[in-house]
């Protein structure tokens, strides 16, 4: 090579921050258009299978039947695309180096638009974040970039598509920071603003300006109405904690149900919902028209109430049965109705002057909305881009507060991670973040631990085991571990003649773990309760056994030279 | 054997270890790929771009055509009177399409004919803020307006609504009834200066024909200008000579004004047309019998003026005696007070009866007060006057009695 071509290449060669800041704003334009093709795909969905004026029958087959298909894609082909999106995004963020398969992207794509299209009550919005998310991770690893700066595309398109498909670009970038990195202080700001600004622009290019919701003019009428939203707020948190619990509850419930009914599952609740839909229509789908209907006041409170009380459980019914959508715009729905009624209340009952229920439909929105998915900035800000107006920060956050305090108390974990907790897969809390340079459970376990099979008797397992001075002894097996048994245990029932005894009749139950990013502090904290032996479980997959950490493990650390 | 101080893929010298040469040509494939890809999705950007934004076309049409149809159907329920069904699917209409002025408009008028007030003031006001000068939708907050009272809110929108009529002969006809339905407003809330302002301009603007100058004419009458009112009928009159409506109206008019002259001509001629007006015969009976009982009509023999004025104490008399027959429903005054009246009744009647009686010059004027007078005291104690009783009352006020 000449010394022109050598010239040349090194001021081509691009470094990685450059091309990660061209992908940036790719992706701001590419999550704009993925989300709104998404919006656009359910519509038609709807008007194909629904048409104007769907009969009876129509409304009970065509949720039954969609989601028979559905059931068998999300089986066979797209197991990872069921739900909301948001849990999943999150997991591939902090678990999988940003990892999200271009088939879960196709598969939520797909099957995201065939569920609610065909009348399910779930929204857009957390399918979109992760199709948005899926699009930035297979761009940055088809870019050839390092792990990390993949990882830190996710949350950039998560923010991009929820952007457009809210038409909230600084919400959506709180979402990103606060939902799926987990930290306000994130060092993505930059990226994720510039990728929220681009995907709304080429959004409103091509659904134009008009906002989601008509929001009516909002104004405090008395400082005491702040008792009103006060109780908003309370009556929020109530709905929130109960709406959570039995998603959690219906949810477990499917999930116990035979490992062959898992295709039939959507079906199943494709079917409730056809039932309810025949009863109560408006429930169908996203439900932004109504939330738009509760917005201006043109609800009475009976049927606020019961419009709230049937969503509740039609997005229960098509969650609970693993279809394909998220809960963010059954939250927005379910915070309206609340709200609306509430604010038909105080303005019946209230012995202060009070604002017109619509006022009410709208904060309601954000405290639902801050109690169900725990993202109270994201919720406080979402509402004030709809309306443009300072003065509904104030009832807003008293409200939201509320709403999230109580709904802390009575649910302690945040829906998302609650559900993926379900699944087996465990995020890192606030706790276990850790700062750079700490010492870390991977750094002080050992990889290859003994493992007594699940299957033995007490005599074999003794005689796995017998020389070595562990305090205890996995049983199971790397990929799923059954719990641990004492050597003293051990020892004793095989000197007393209960060698053919199965194994796991020693197994002690709820035994400590760590995970492999745990601090050093944890780890220790958790070995004095353990019994001798601490299994390292992977966050991915709970019950695979990544390592062990005993006490001559601690030992050798300690004298081990911490830069080898 | 490879030299190590040299590449053995391209033969250039090594720098450390490594060649430099090789390094930049892979770090220029990377690049080249990096670049590759950025274009490859930039490129794929653009017609996916156009794709969606068809997709949103088409989707738009889909939604304009679905709300077509529940408008339609929002429609025929409004016209078989199902008011319920035909705001569902009004709504369902407004849903699919949202920046449809008629469709939204339509949605308002029903709810605010289903007394859903809130609601459609809500969706007017948004309707007048994408559309300012739309009178219809003025027209219809000032309606609501109107329905709740509020009398300012109810002026400005029906004036907004007339500024924002186009230029036309249909606009001006459509103007005309905006403006007769605000008056009809202001004057069932007792705003009569207000109506009149509005009259004056629809007098003015009123077309040549009778129909609507007694439109006019009577919503003078309602507010009060009595003139002006007859000022229209006899317009009215004129432009159709045969409009019976017209010349019972100026003979109302008249004979508010106490011009039983005209009004007994008008009458007259309304009867005429039309034999089965009974107001307007009653009326011209009441005229009839005003002229022929008034006293102090002008250029009247003394004898004639004389013979009127004791007829009339006669009738004024009896009506006493009727009033004072009364058993129940007189106040204690009211009775003392016709009874005095009945004195001086029988007092003039003494003194014209009486044999060495000198002719008294101050009998005509005197009488005729004195009947006012029992008029307006039986008037007020046992109900209104009619027949000759109201003639002579009316004889009196005109004269310059206790007003009406």
């Amino acid at each position: 090579m000449n010394l022109d071509t050598r010239s040349i290449a090194e001021k081509l060669l691009l470094r990685e921050n450059h091309v990660f800041l061209v992908l940036t704003i790719l992706l701001g334009v590419v999550g704009g258009l993925s989300a709104v093709l998404f919006t656009l795909a359910i519509d038609a969905t709807r008007n194909f299978l629904f048409g104007a004026a769907p009969s009876m029958w129509r409304l009970l087959a065509v949720p039954t039947l969609v989601s028979l298909v559905t059931g068998y894609l999300l089986a066979k082909f797209f197991n990872d695309a069921r739900g909301s999106g948001v849990p999943q995004t999150e997991a591939a963020y902090h678990l999988h180096q940003g990892v999200i398969p271009g088939r879960v992207v196709i598969g939520k794509f797909l099957t995201g638009a065939l569920c609610v299209g065909s009348g399910h009550s779930m929204g857009r919005e957390g399918p979109s974040v992760q199709i948005g998310a899926g699009i930035a991770s297979v761009l940055g690893r088809w870019l050839r970039l390092s792990p990390a700066r993949v990882q830190s595309l996710v949350p950039i398109g998560a923010a991009a598509a929820l952007s457009a498909a809210f038409n909230t670009p600084v919400a959506a970038v709180l979402f990103a920071l606060e939902e799926i990195i987990g930290d306000m202080n994130a060092a993505l700001i930059g990226s994720t603003v510039v990728a929220s600004v681009t995907a709304v622009i080429v959004e409103r290019s091509i659904l134009g300006n008009e906002p989601l919701f008509r929001v009516p003019a909002y104004h405090l009428v008395h400082p005491a109405e702040l008792a009103g939203y006060a109780v908003l707020g309370i009556v929020g948190g109530i709905v929130s904690v109960l709406f959570c619990k039995l998603l959690l509850r219906a949810r477990a419930s499917f999930r116990r149900m035979p490992a062959w009914t898992r295709t039939f599952q959507p079906a199943m609740g494709g079917l409730a919902i056809g039932v309810i839909l025949v009863f109560v229509p408006q429930v169908m789908g996203v439900g932004y028209e109504h939330v738009d209907q509760a917005l201006q006041g043109s609800l009475a409170l009976k049927t606020l109430v019961l419009l709230c009380g049937v969503k509740l459980v039609a997005t229960i019914i098509s969650y609970a049965s693993g279809n394909a959508g998220g809960i963010f715009a059954p939250s927005l729905f379910l915070g309206a109705m609340t709200g609306g009624a509430v604010g038909i209340v105080m303005h019946a009952w209230a012995p202060f002057p009070t604002g017109d229920p619509g006022a009410y439909a709208l904060v309601g929105m954000g405290t639902l909305f801050a109690g169900i998915i725990r993202v109270p900035m994201t919720s406080v800000f979402m509402i004030f881009e709809l309306t443009q107006d300072y003065q509904i920060l104030v009832p807003l956050m008293v409200a939201n507060l509320l709403s999230f305090l109580i709904s802390r108390h009575f649910q302690p974990k945040p829906v998302y991670h609650a559900l993926l907790e379900q699944d087996g897969v465990h995020l890192p809390g606030a706790a276990s973040r850790v700062t750079l340079g700490t010492w870390r459970a991977r750094d002080i376990m050992v990889s290859d631990p003994v493992f007594i099979p699940e299957e033995s008797s007490i005599g074999a397992a003794w005689r796995i085991v017998e020389m070595d001075t562990s305090g205890a002894f996995l049983v199971g097996s790397r990929e799923k571990l059954a719990g641990l048994v004492k050597r003293r245990d051990l020892e004793e029932s095989a000197r007393t003649g209960r060698g053919d005894v199965p194994v796991m009749s020693l197994v002690v139950p709820d035994s400590p773990h760590v995970h492999p990013d745990h601090s050093l502090e944890l780890v220790l904290e958790r070995f004095r309760g353990s019994p001798g032996l601490l299994p390292v479980l992977s966050r991915g997959e709970v019950r695979r056994v990544d390592g062990v950490i005993t006490l001559e493990t601690i030992v050798q650390f300690v004298q081990s030279d911490p830069q080898a | 054997m490879t030299n190590p101080e040299f590449c053995p893929k391209c033969g250039a010298p090594l720098a450390s270890g490594v060649c430099r040469s090789c390094d930049n040509e892979r770090g220029f494939r990377v690049v080249r790929r990096e670049i590759a890809i950025l274009i490859l999705v930039s490129v794929a950007a653009v017609p996916t771009y156009l794709v969606t934004r068809s997709v949103a076309a088409w989707n738009r049409r889909t939604d304009t055509r679905i709300a077509d149809e529940w408008y339609r159907r929002g429609q025929q329920q409004l016209r078989e009177g199902d008011t319920d069904a035909a705001t569902e699917s009004l709504r369902r209409a407004s849903v699919r399409d949202r920046d449809n002025q008629k469709i939204a408009l339509a949605l308002a008028q029903v709810l605010a004919a289903r007394n859903r007030d809130g609601e459609a003031r809500t969706a007017l006001l948004r309707l007048s803020g994408t559309s300012p000068n739309d009178p219809e939708v003025h027209l219809e907050l000032g309606r609501l307006s109107a329905r709740g009272g509020n009398v300012p809110d109810a002026l400005l929108h029906y004036h907004e609504a007339l500024n924002g009529l186009p230029a036309g002969t249909e606009a001006e006809g459509q103007g005309r009834r905006i403006r007769k339905e605000l008056v009809r407003f202001l004057l069932d809330h007792h705003e009569k200066g207000k109506a009149l302002s509005e009259l004056l301009v629809l007098a003015a603007d009123a077309p040549s024909n009778a129909e609507s100058h007694v439109e006019v004419a009577r919503l003078f009458l309602e507010a009060g200008d009595v003139a002006r009112a007859l000022e229209q009928f006899v317009e009215a009159s004129r432009l159709d000579k045969e409009s019976g409506a017209a010349l019972s109206g100026a003979g109302e008019a008249s004979f508010l004004l106490g011009d039983y002259v005209s009004a007994r001509r008008y009458l007259e001629r309304a009867v005429e047309l039309n034999p089965g007006a009974s107001k307007s015969a009653e009326l011209l009976e009441t005229t009839r019998l005003i002229q022929s009982a008034n006293p102090l009509a002008l250029r009247l023999p003394s004898g004639e003026r004389t013979k009127r004025v004791l007829a009339g104490l006669d009738q004024a008399a009896k009506r006493l005696d009727r009033c004072l027959d009364l058993q129940r429903g007189l106040s204690e005054s009211q009775r003392s007070d016709l009874e005095q009246l009945r004195a001086e009744v029988e007092s003039v009647r003494g003194a014209r009866d009486a044999p060495s009686r000198r002719p008294d010059p101050e009998l005509v004027q005197n009488g005729a007060e004195l009947v006012f007078r029992i008029e307006e005291a039986a008037s007020r104690s046992c109900g209104e006057p009619t027949g000759l009783d109201l003639a002579l009352l009316l004889i009196g006020r005109k004269h310059g009695g206790a007003g009406s």
